[in-house]
């Protein structure tokens, strides 16, 4: 059993909403066999947790009234989580879970200024997919862009993957949707398409799977739907190869 | 008569030698890029690029 712990986690998103800047405590556990693959760059191989591996995922703590609402809402369906426990930079490790469910208990005294919510964690499948930042939670204004930021990749050739991304914030400014895309690049040269998320209309999170070879190094690009200006949104993506 | 290529989808790279070299450095916040055109064929804009562009996706069409 592996144990991945770290000083601090980045972000915790729940279907694009952070509660790490509440909660207490993630603990995240993983078991699983890594191989030995070899970074580019790098003369000696070196264990490379990647890939849906068994794993689980929780939370701890008391949150404060304005997380309750937050919480609230994520109560129910099934949700999309990432956890970025390496950092908020491209290339940093984070744990990514297809399917999360958010329970919780409302505890404490009917005022809403003193009543607190304990959250329950639980994944359907016990399955986390690691991988490796490739656009950083920040926000994004440019009107269509090519992100030049990239993530070193293992050298695994014809893998598959799959990608996450969470949108905490959007502003459409009139135009319909947002079109994110997940680009990749054996080089850091020239970089290509690979598949693009289901167009973006509102906070959320998604998961994407890359069902053709990923090369080594990441990018996003986005681009906005229809007529409009000042669009932003702020968004983390990130992708774990199988 | 230049090589001629059919880019990969969204494809972008360096504009120039001097971006090509910059991205090769890993100094990818300094690179400017082009896009190219989907479906159009093009032809590259300096040699170092086609390694790179055989490598991602482009096919080569023939010569113009």
């Amino acid at each position: 059993m592996a144990y991945l712990s770290g000083k601090d986690c980045a972000y915790l998103f729940v279907d694009g909403v952070d509660v790490a800047v509440s909660n207490n405590g993630v603990n995240l556990s993983s078991e699983a066999v890594c191989p030995k693959r070899r970074p580019l760059g790098q003369a000696s191989k070196s264990a490379f947790l990647t890939g849906q591996i068994d794993s689980e995922l929780g939370i701890t703590g008391w949150l404060d009234t304005n997380t309750t609402a937050q919480l609230a809402d994520l109560t129910g369906d099934a949700k999309v989580a990432s956890v970025l426990f390496g950092g908020n930079a491209v290339s940093q490790l984070f744990a990514g879970f297809k399917t999360v469910y958010v329970a919780g208990a409302k505890v404490g005294l009917a005022d809403d200024d003193l009543d607190s919510f304990e959250p329950v964690l639980m994944t359907s499948d016990c399955k986390a997919n690691i991988g490796y930042v490739a656009a950083p939670y920040v926000e994004r204004a440019a009107a269509a862009n090519t992100d030049a930021t990239y993530a070193t990749m293992t050298e695994a050739s014809g893998a598959t993957g799959t990608a996450f991304m969470h949108v905490a914030a959007l502003s459409l400014g009139g135009s319909t949707s947002c079109t994110v895309t997940v680009r990749h690049s054996t080089d850091h040269v020239t970089f290509a398409d690979h598949t693009a998320f289901a167009n973006v209309t509102a906070v959320g999170g998604q998961s994407l799977a890359l069902a053709s070879q990923v090369n080594k190094y990441l990018s996003i690009s986005w681009a906005w739907n229809g007529a409009g200006s000042d669009q932003t949104f702020s968004a983390f993506v990130g992708v774990a190869v199988d | 008569m230049p090589r001629m290529f059919r880019p990969s989808a969204g494809a972008a790279y360096p504009a120039t030698l001097a971006d090509f070299k910059r991205a090769k450095a890993g100094e990818m916040d300094k690179v400017r890029w082009a896009r190219a055109e989907a479906g159009k064929a093009i032809a590259a804009p300096y040699a170092e690029v086609i390694s790179s562009w055989l490598a991602n996706g482009f096919t080569e069409v023939g010569e113009a």
